[in-house]
């Protein structure tokens, strides 16, 4: 299906069926809906070259969004009128007790009622959310997840999820195979150092990777990168290639919960070893497989892919997050406290526009305006760093 | 066409969004030139909405803004390989679950088959 989202700007472009997503100026979008909304038009040019870069046929079913309100853009970074993107913590329980998990889980927590997960979907549909990464916690152990998999799909709401692997059943794997963009597996060590980390058999986590292999999912590998596993990392990721995954995400340690004490950023090791691994993995990668970056990665990968898509944190401008007992956040990684927007008592668009959110996109802007950032030519990409960490440094900080 | 930015990938974790790296390049051909222009900094975005950008504390990002367009134009190939979805028609994966049990059965009937043979050659023996 192809979803057009009307904003500000102009419009956002959208092939659920492998999450191409382009952002087009208001003349282009004008174009593009017109196109769309008259049956058995002749394409053009221009619009064949759209549809090569959304990956797309033609004869794609076409969804038109009704606009949200408009949200007063004072900032000199792109904010979207409602987010395009949700990480929604389903349960704050895991059947494993990691040492660095950011959000204290363990086998005793919340878990997101059905009632709770349609008010939600009610809201993020509202507010044309066109994906979501459904997290906790460890998800499959919610007993309802293939019901909120269904829900969401039914709603053309494409989910995404992560898990640690641990007792992957085949109906799970089923149900994910069903619904899922595409699934992430946690791993941060291979083999001895993994289990030492997670008190969980290695052996069962490569079960649970050609579990999902073999089911067709796309399998993505969700790598926390610190300073404790940064020299191990290459080999990790050269090992995991051989599964030829549908991707890799490599996200910034966040000290924050259990991990506060456990391990360290990336700011607090060596910065020429940083820059030196994230090429090697670059190197490694390319041509083979999907690549990203949490967003907190940007600044140390400016000096490295300064010609890529990177842009700096999404928190507030284009993502947010949902949390089992339905605070709202910008970012899954902050501390859930501070009196936050509440979906039991907001709508998501207030939210949205609410002072909480304002202060968060302040502080991206103040760090855009550091002393150092401020003379930085990459400063509107970069968005400064993590206004909420200190994740990782650009050569210009170290 | 003007396209502003562009993410070709599944999200899992929201802060990963639109950071996939465009790096399936030898897979189909290696990049095609396109006529569209992409200009993919966060500012560009939101200087579409207002004439001149002035930031809350009356700072102007206008000149940096245009060295960066100039700086961060985006290279766009039209290179993924495509990934089926369960949306498509041939979508593979309930097949493969289908094929995974059935192989499971078909091994389970097999040394039934053997087991009941035996059972049987014992039984007329005695």
């Amino acid at each position: 299906m192809i979803v057009l989202r009307p904003e500000n700007f102009g419009g956002i472009i959208f092939n659920s069926k492998n999450a191409h997503e382009i952002w087009v100026d208001k003349n282009s979008y004008q174009k593009l809906k017109d196109h769309f909304s008259a049956p058995n038009k002749p394409e053009s040019q221009e619009i064949k070259k759209i549809y090569d870069q959304l990956g797309a046929k033609g004869g794609e079913k076409i969804k038109i969004l009704p606009p949200v309100p408009n949200i007063d853009n004072s900032f000199p970074f792109a904010l979207l009128n409602s987010p395009v993107l949700a990480d929604i913590n389903i349960t704050n329980k895991c059947n494993l007790n990691c040492p660095h998990c950011y959000v204290d889980s363990n086998s005793t927590g919340r878990e997101m009622s059905e009632k709770e997960f349609d008010r939600v979907l009610e809201e993020i549909d509202k507010n044309n959310v066109l994906q979501v990464a459904i997290g906790g916690g460890e998800p499959t152990t919610h007993p309802l997840l293939p019901r909120f998999l269904k829900k969401l799909r039914q709603k053309d709401i494409v989910p995404n999820l992560t898990t640690n692997g641990k007792d992957l059943k085949w109906k799970t794997v089923y149900y994910m195979t069903r619904y899922c963009g595409a699934v992430a597996l946690s791993i941060e060590e291979w083999g001895e150092n993994f289990e030492k980390r997670r008190k969980f058999s290695f052996s069962e986590f490569l079960k649970s990777v050609k579990k999902i292999k073999s089911a067709g999912l796309n399998l993505v590998f969700q790598i926390v990168v610190s300073k404790n596993n940064l020299a191990t990392l290459p080999e990790t990721v050269a090992r995991l290639t051989r599964f030829q995954p549908y991707g890799f995400i490599f996200l910034a340690y966040k000290p924050q919960g259990r991990g506060e004490n456990y391990d360290s950023p990336l700011s607090r090791a060596d910065q020429t070893e940083v820059q030196k691994t994230l090429k090697e993995i670059l190197h490694t990668l390319k041509g083979k497989t999907k690549t990203g970056f949490d967003c907190c990665f940007t600044p140390a990968l400016m000096d490295i892919e300064a010609n890529s898509s990177f842009i700096g944190c999404s928190a507030g401008r284009s993502s947010l997050a949902i949390m089992p007992d339905l605070n709202v956040l910008p970012c899954s990684f902050m501390e859930n406290n501070n009196n936050p927007a509440n979906l039991h008592f907001q709508d998501l668009h207030s939210t949205w526009k609410s002072n909480n959110f304002h202060k968060f996109r302040q502080k991206i802007y103040t760090n855009m305006n550091s002393p150092l950032c401020s003379r930085c030519d990459l400063v509107n990409t970069c968005l400064g760093a993590c206004p909420e960490f200190q994740l990782v440094k650009c050569n210009k900080t170290s | 066409m003007k396209i502003l930015s562009l993410a070709q990938g599944f999200v899992t974790n929201s802060s990963s969004a639109n950071y996939w790296l465009n790096n399936e390049e030898h897979e189909e051909g290696g990049h095609h030139s396109h006529s569209t222009t992409t200009t993919a900094t966060s500012a560009t975005i939101a200087s579409q909405t207002k004439e001149k950008e002035t930031s809350p504390n009356g700072k102007n990002f206008e000149t940096k803004n245009e060295t960066e367009n100039k700086n961060q134009t985006q290279k766009i190939g039209n290179n993924q390989i495509e990934k089926k979805s369960p949306e498509s028609d041939n979508y593979p994966q309930i097949s493969t679950y289908k094929e995974n049990i059935l192989e499971g059965a078909l091994i389970l009937i097999f040394f039934s088959i053997i087991f009941v043979t035996v059972f049987l050659i014992k039984k007329f023996k005695k």
